[in-house]
């Protein structure tokens, strides 16, 4: 092979992208076909010479054709329906969710990336809370919700809490590394040009990190959004995990599958406004790509 | 000034087990470019740091001016073999870095500079849009638009192509003839060294010691065709005979 990895053309990629999509409709539409069953026969009683019923026999065999839905997936057209429908509904869904991970993942970040540079900075904080970092990291946002619940009941707080509980630990590892990968030339350099200690913070440290901390941030927003499903499990009748939780209770796959599709479309949005925000904060990040 | 502008005194390094430098001493000039040659690990780089401030000796004194070096020294001007530019500032805000740092920033002394080192044109690109060759022009103005009393220069031309390389050599000659600057460079290319030195100091493999010094008499104004004359290949043999037993020593050390 003479080239690695092997690339085809911008085109061929968006047609194979389409097919891709298509593929995974047509066998969503596969699974949801009606099903022709059902044999009806006709029987007749067989009995002896003292009139007891020995055995039947078949007099008539006919099928018949029923058609039986799948009852664990709607179509692929209920579903776009079920969305058009109801699109009023889904977006207050989208807006009351958005606003609990904003709010989650604003208040992960401001607390995260301060102490996550003074972890880079001092050792000895980062030894004494790197044990505490660890143990956290492994909980998932799904097992805080029993506790957030004792404490905090069934408001705003507990779910925010939820999502800080999901968050934060990975939020705060990522401004550790951004932190800690900082080129050292970089701070000598600066301070052989005469930079005092105090200013380094601000004048070095944080612009060569800034880059490493929004890419992790990046990845932080998408796990606030697993986070939110979990606090949406119960104590609300909005957002869209609720509507995914809500709805699994009468078996309403169809709106089930718009609220997973809209989960997934609304964290591929978010991405694409938090790289805008990123080409506004560190564009000397974004130069290669104008192609020199 | 008629004293040494760097002086080195009995300095001894120590990194653990390690002995990096051992007892050197060693004393630059005003106005003289030194250049130091030694095999790897020798303990070039660690001498620089020392000058630079960046780290203290274990034993002895390193002086600037006659004052001792405690902290980081801004007179002593770094250029890294890494560049170092600042990724998240223009060329222009490279060089004025340090004079904003201390509230000196002057427009026009650094569009001198930028002329000085030839990178008109480029004032608004960041670094990563320029070449290592353009990369290490903006470093030195940068060091130079503090206007440090040394230039301290840690094998800046290392990671650069054989032909860009020549080109800033004789560049970096030129600079140094106008600004007149005090120069410690440090290389492995004894080419450099030749091309570049009014001295060349040898050190011998770890620990590092001064072995051998050379004056280097060839004529100035310098550029690469001194590399064709007689004098200049007397000099390289010379200077490689005494590198040549360091690096062997240095491949025996760590085999």
């Amino acid at each position: 092979m003479s080239r690695f990895p092997p690339q085809i053309p911008r085109r061929s990629r968006t047609v194979y992208g389409f097919l891709g999509i298509t593929a995974v409709l047509v066998v969503w539409t596969l699974l949801t076909m009606p099903v022709f069953t059902d044999t009806v026969e006709e029987r007749r009683a067989v009995t002896n010479d003292a009139g007891d019923v020995v055995d039947y026999e078949v007099v008539r065999t006919e099928r018949r054709y029923a058609v039986v839905n799948r009852p664990g997936l709607d179509t692929p057209w209920n579903t776009f329906r079920r969305a058009n429908d109801d699109y009023i509904q889904i977006f207050r869904h989208i807006g009351r969710s958005t606003l609990r991970i904003l709010l989650g993942f604003l208040i992960s970040a401001s607390l995260a990336v301060p102490l996550g540079i003074s972890m880079g900075l001092f050792p000895r904080l980062r030894a004494a809370l790197n044990p505490i970092v660890s143990f956290l990291r492994p909980i998932p946002s799904i097992a805080w919700v029993p506790l957030a619940l004792i404490w905090l009941g069934v408001d705003e707080v507990q779910k925010l809490f939820i999502i800080f509980m999901g968050s934060f630990a990975a939020a705060l590892i990522y401004t550790v590394e951004a932190t800690l990968k900082v080129d050292p030339d970089l701070i000598r350099a600066a301070e052989n040009l005469g930079v005092r200690k105090r200013q380094l913070l601000t004048k070095v440290l944080l612009p060569a990190a800034l880059p490493s901390i929004l890419s992790g941030l990046k990845v932080v927003m998408a796990i606030c959004w697993t986070c939110v499903i979990s606090a949406e499990i119960v104590g609300t009748s909005q957002g869209l995990g609720s509507l995914i939780w809500v709805r699994k209770e009468i078996a309403d796959t169809a709106a089930i599958m718009v609220g997973i599709v809209c989960i997934s479309l609304v964290v591929l949005v978010l991405d694409a406004l938090f790289t805008l925000l990123e080409r506004k904060l560190v564009p000397w990040m974004f130069l290669r790509e104008r192609g020199e | 000034m008629t004293g040494p502008v760097l002086r080195a005194d009995g300095v001894t390094m120590r990194f653990g087990d390690v002995v990096a430098l051992e007892q050197l001493d060693l004393q630059v000039a005003p106005g003289e470019f030194l250049v130091v040659v030694g095999a790897s690990g020798c303990g070039k780089s660690t001498l620089l740091n020392l000058f630079a401030g960046f780290e203290q000796p274990t034993e002895g004194t390193v002086e600037l001016l006659g004052e001792r070096i405690a902290g980081v020294e801004p007179r002593c001007g770094m250029v890294f073999q890494s560049y170092a530019l600042f990724p998240w500032l223009t060329v222009t805000d490279n060089i004025g870095f340090g004079p904003s740092a201390r509230g000196t920033r002057d427009d026009k002394a650094i569009a001198d500079l930028i002329r000085l080192v030839g990178i008109e044109g480029f004032e608004d690109h960041y670094p990563a849009q320029l070449s290592g060759g353009m990369r290490q022009r903006v470093a030195l103005a940068r060091t130079l638009a503090n206007d440090p009393d040394v230039l301290l220069c840690d094998e800046p031309f290392a990671a650069l192509d054989a032909m860009t390389r020549q080109v800033l050599q004789e560049e970096l000659n030129r600079l140094v003839e106008t600004t007149k600057k005090t120069v410690v460079f440090i290389t492995h290319s004894i080419d450099e060294a030749l091309l570049l030195a009014d001295r060349i100091v040898v050190l011998t493999a770890r620990p590092g010691r001064v072995k051998t010094e050379v004056a280097n008499p060839l004529p100035r104004p310098r550029t690469a065709k001194v590399q064709l004359s007689a004098d200049y290949l007397r000099l390289k043999e010379q200077i490689w005979e005494s590198v040549q037993e360091e690096v062997l020593a240095h491949m025996r050390a760590t085999r």
